[in-house]
């Protein structure tokens, strides 16, 4: 339900922190009822622009924004987040804001209730007021049902499916009656293939009845069948505009890196790999999620090995398991030597290093500066960056050896920040990313476990993490086993892929093969066609 | 505006109970005295009988110590009352059923209660008077 | 099926494991005793009446994430300010049972607010900055009842007054109004007297609590509990709901250290607070609480089986090692060691619950291990 009623318009919105620009005179407008994709890489001005229009107060710290927008014809201007809520502008972040212990309806209505009148109130103020709990949940399943999806509004958000949760925080913005412009941060990042499809018909019902929706997402292909129109930022320009008819993914994923892109080809390798370095005899991993069932591989001196799957087939379970995080067992054996399982020190100790999915769990020191967190581990592993006196009674740090260091991956992996000094918790998610494979290389691990390095950052950080990796091998000699969700990049840098399907390796290939070898391997049918034993 | 008076109106009600616990509930001291007295060139005395002074509900026996191995020459019996208003009932000891004289008086807040017990039982008006409450140090 | 229930027999062990611990505890020890029953069924419901209104008073600053709540010992010292006036005025019976409360009410909101405001300073130590700031206040609180009291104050009852003239005795007889709740309206059902106006001013506050859950204030305080910035961004107004929670807290507090004390009918002084947040927390505690989740029958259970513990145990103490001395030592160290275990035990079971999952894995691939051994 299109009209030319125009519920946002952007005019020659800028925005700068202290002199450095992120965005630049961007103009657009949204159309009632209009989903407008927009797409950008990391640092590209999504969430700044997006930030200005919840009225976010960072924007006035840092000194306001040039340029205006209007929403309904009048002109906004938001000191708070509250203001743009009650002007009609609702966001669903990427990170759930859900109270885990409330169910759906308490959520949605969060701050919200519907609430009756009793004696006290008149003593003690409004916030006496009773709950309707009978009103509350008719509203929710109200809204629940303009989403047209599947959710009990009397279930507790901790016992909930990803997907569930992502719906009761739209919900929630439905809820509200004036939002008429609804904003999804990466919706779908976290929701399985089935869910993410019905979230996006539940989007594109709610702008059948005229809700106007700006959709921010890396998953192109969502974006073109979703929204209307595609905007694409790159460096705070909006550099391109398109109806999404009018246009493809390659278009699209080209105007926001601003080249065009080598569809990771593989280039075969020309070294010869000869010596088994890690050999892994019936591993069986107990990673709630990502279950190991006993699998078989080898791995030479010197190969990228991948390991690929769907999710929660349990590719992340195993250098989770080697490592020593989760509880394994089974045999491993390295140089030919068996090594201990669950003794993550003593793995550590053998030059094994792991980059983990979890970025968070794992990763970084958030609370400190860059060239730290890349050199820290490091610094206490292998005492290196360490100048010694008197025969090692004095030990101090090397500050001029960290900071060589640490501009060395900066400038290796192109780490976007203002200096090494920089606060970890500064940098946006794919920077993180990058920090974190450096602080691994800066172990000079002889293994290197790398899990989902590219979770999460866009396109052209992705080929920047996949070259550094591969550089870093072809140099250093190094072996790395990476474990990835997107085959295309396993098959742009590994020597050989198992597929891991249902706890167990469904297969060996070299990229070279068809991705529809892959295909298969990954939902199982070569494994039964191949062995003709499944029990 | 409606709140506010309601609001006010119950800080109001909580003081003014506050005010009432206070004077309902604040205990005085109420002595009796029943030395002899002298009226008008009259001498009374309650002589030797035992006399029951009901106050309010609680009954205090009164009499003389004639006993000779008593040696208090003590004239006054002190007890506690509760509030302000109060009856006051005298009666002998062996005629439960006759009341000799029936009354009811009141303490202010800050004072002690003091009853004549010979000038109300010989019919006389000023048998009641009130003192300030002091605590002897 | 019988797995399943096997394991909801587990779960509740693992929930419940400190009530269990004390009636196992008592099944041994109220035999060993040698109390009657009828003794012990008296004892219970004086204790019940006495105690659990300041037990009580913890469940709300639980509700809203803050803990459990130390911070009612300053709950318990307005209370005593109020009880120090009454005397002094002669107010007796009910009416200065009731007028202590009204005079010790603002006493009692003023610290609970300035509780609250040191208690959102130090989020996430509420507890441990809560005790340390029941024994700050209690050296104002002496300043005031040792040197303010008869100087600045008016107080003239040399009953209570130290004889220099100014200051507060060490104790306090409070005959005036020794059991005026309790005997208000008093039932006896054979030997066992029940004090019933203290039983029924203790429902009135658990229908109170009920309700409260039901009211906006509560919902936001559940809210708050749960994640404070996320309540903050859906707009609650995070800081006030904490303090208000500590105020609530602190003004029942007070009401039931006044409940306490005019049925123990004496006060001391500089002592009568200094472990009600102690023992009111273990008994919570013993009762199945823990930091993050509290109800009404947590008290309940709480109180009877925590005082039991302490009835029984200087008898069963005498008949075991022939020292009765031995139960008074016992108290005190009951309530710290129950504190201690129920806080350790609570972040153990945390971490269970995330083991427990990864267990559930482990168990399942023996069984397949298992399985595939014997086909080969």
């Amino acid at each position: 339900m299109e009209s030319n009623e125009v519920v946002l318009k952007v005019e020659n919105i800028g925005k700068d922190f202290f002199g450095n620009v992120v965005l630049k005179s961007v103009s657009f407008e949204v159309k009632k009822g209009e989903v407008i994709g927009l797409v950008g890489e990391n640092g590209a001005g999504k969430s700044t622009l997006m930030n200005i229009l919840f009225g976010l107060p960072v924007i006035n710290e840092t000194g306001g924004f040039s340029g205006n927008f209007f929403l309904n014809g009048e002109k906004a201007h938001f000191s708070s987040s509250f203001d743009a809520l009650d002007a009609g502008i609702g966001m669903v972040h990427q990170e759930f804001v859900l109270l885990p212990g409330f169910t759906a309806t308490e959520n949605i209505l969060l701050n919200r209730e519907s609430v009756k009148d009793n004696f006290a109130v008149n003593i003690f103020g409004d916030r006496l007021k009773h709950l309707d709990r009978e009103d509350m949940k008719k509203r929710a399943v109200n809204a629940i049902n303009k989403l047209d999806v599947n959710l009990d509004p009397e279930m507790i958000v901790a016992e909930m499916p990803v997907g569930h949760r992502q719906f009761t925080e739209i919900a929630r913005e439905i809820d509200r009656s004036s939002t008429k412009l609804l904003i999804l941060d990466e919706p779908t990042a976290v929701l399985t293939e089935s869910e993410a499809e019905i979230m996006i018909k539940a989007a594109k019902k709610l702008a059948e009845e005229g809700m106007s929706i700006i959709f921010i997402s890396h998953r192109l292909h969502e974006v073109l069948d979703l929204c209307d129109r595609v905007l694409v930022l790159r460096d705070g320009n909006l550099v391109f505009e398109s109806e999404s008819e009018n246009t493809n993914p390659r278009e699209i994923a080209e105007s926001m890196v601003g080249r065009s892109i080598s569809d990771f080809e593989h280039t075969e390798r020309k070294k010869e790999l000869q010596k088994d370095l890690l050999e892994v005899k019936d591993l069986w991993v107990a990673m709630p999620g990502e279950v190991v069932k006993g699998v078989n591989f080898t791995v030479k001196k010197g190969e990228i090995f991948g390991i690929g799957g769907l999710a929660g087939q349990g590719k992340l379970g195993i250098a989770n398991g080697i490592m020593g995080l989760f509880p394994s067992r089974g045999k491993v054996l390295f140089k030919g030597e068996e090594i201990p399982l669950n003794n993550t020190k003593n793995i550590l100790d053998l030059g094994f290093s792991f980059v983990s999915e979890d970025r968070r769990g794992v990763g970084l020191l958030l609370d400190e500066p860059i060239d730290w967190n890349i050199t820290f581990t490091a610094m206490q592993a292998h005492e290196r960056f360490i100048v010694k006196y008197l025969g090692g009674l004095l030990k101090f740090r090397n500050d001029k050896e960290i900071r060589k260091e640490a501009l060395k991956y900066i400038d290796m992996l192109q780490i976007k920040c203002t200096s090494e000094k920089q606060f970890a918790r500064a940098l946006s998610g794919g920077n993180q990313q990058k920090v974190c494979l450096a602080k691994a290389f800066a172990l000079n691990p002889e293994i290197l476990f790398v899990s989902e390095p590219t979770r999460g950052i866009d396109v052209g950080a992705k080929e920047l993490v996949l070259n550094a990796l591969k550089k870093y091998n072809e140099e250093s000699g190094i072996t790395i086993i990476i474990t990835s969700s997107e085959l295309e990049e396993l098959r742009s840098i590994s020597d050989r892929i198992a597929i891991v399907n249902e706890g167990k390796i469904a297969g060996i290939l070299p990229p070279s093969k068809p991705a529809t070898d892959f295909g298969l391997l990954m939902i199982g049918e070569s494994n039964i066609n191949g062995e003709g034993e499944i029990k | 505006m409606k709140k506010w008076i309601i609001k006010i109106s119950f800080v109001a009600v909580i003081v003014v109970l506050g005010v009432l616990l206070f004077f309902f509930g604040r205990q005085h001291e109420i002595i009796i005295e029943y030395g002899d007295i002298k009226i008008n060139e009259t001498e009374y005395s309650i002589g030797e009988e035992l006399y029951i002074v009901k106050i309010d509900s609680e009954k205090i026996e009164i009499q003389n110590k004639t006993s000779k191995f008593s040696r208090s020459t003590s004239t006054l019996k002190t007890s506690k009352i509760v509030g302000p208003n109060h009856s006051i009932e005298v009666y002998k000891n062996d005629s439960p059923g006759e009341t000799i004289r029936k009354d009811n008086f009141s303490v202010e807040i800050n004072n002690n209660a003091k009853i004549n017990l010979v000038s109300f039982i010989n019919g006389f008006d000023d048998w009641y008077s009130q003192k300030k409450i002091v605590y002897d140090e | 099926m019988s797995m399943s229930n096997s394991e909801k027999v587990k779960k509740f062990l693992i929930n419940n494991t400190v009530p269990i611990l004390f009636v196992v505890l008592l099944f041994f020890a109220i035999p060993l005793s040698g109390f009657s029953p009828e003794y012990l069924a008296n004892e219970m419901i004086t204790r019940l009446g006495r105690n659990s209104f300041l037990v009580l008073a913890l469940l709300i600053p639980v509700m809203a994430g803050m803990g459990m709540n130390f911070g009612i010992v300053l709950g318990a010292m307005a209370g005593e300010i109020g009880l120090i006036f009454i005397t002094d005025w002669g107010v007796v019976g009910i009416n200065g049972v009731f007028l202590a409360m009204i005079i010790s009410t603002p006493i009692a909101i003023i610290l609970g607010f300035v509780a609250g405001l040191i208690l959102n300073a130090a989020k996430g130590r509420e507890m441990v900055t809560g005790f340390m700031l029941g024994f700050f206040m209690n050296g104002v609180y002496q300043l005031f009842v040792l040197y303010g009291m008869g100087n600045i104050i008016p107080i003239n009852n040399p009953k209570i007054l130290l004889p220099r003239g100014y200051g507060i005795r060490n104790a306090i007889d409070l005959v005036n109004i020794r059991q005026a709740f309790d005997s208000f309206i008093k039932l006896k059902i054979g030997d066992i007297s029940i004090p019933v106006f203290s039983f029924i001013i203790i429902a009135i506050l658990c229908i109170f609590i009920v309700w409260f859950r039901k009211t906006k204030l509560g919902q936001d305080m559940r809210a708050v509990g749960q994640d404070n910035d996320i309540a903050a961004a859906s707009g609650i107004a995070v800081k006030r709901t904490r303090i208000l929670s500590i105020v609530i807290s602190t003004v029942l507090a007070c009401y039931g250290q006044i409940i306490f004390l005019q049925n123990i009918g004496t006060m001391n002084t500089y002592n009568s607070h200094e472990q009600v947040g102690t023992f009111a927390v273990a008994a919570i505690l013993i009762g199945g609480a823990s930091v993050a989740k509290a109800n009404i029958s947590n008290v309940f259970i709480g109180v009877v089986l925590f005082h039991m513990t302490f009835i029984v145990s200087p008898r069963a103490g005498k008949e075991l090692v022939g020292q009765a001395q031995i139960g008074e030592h016992f108290r005190v160290f009951v309530s710290y060691a129950v504190i201690a275990i129920s806080l350790a035990l609570y972040a153990w079971r945390r971490q269970a619950a995330k083991n427990r999952e990864i267990k559930a894995v482990l168990d399942e691939q023996n069984e397949a291990i298992e399985n595939r051994g014997g086909s080969q």
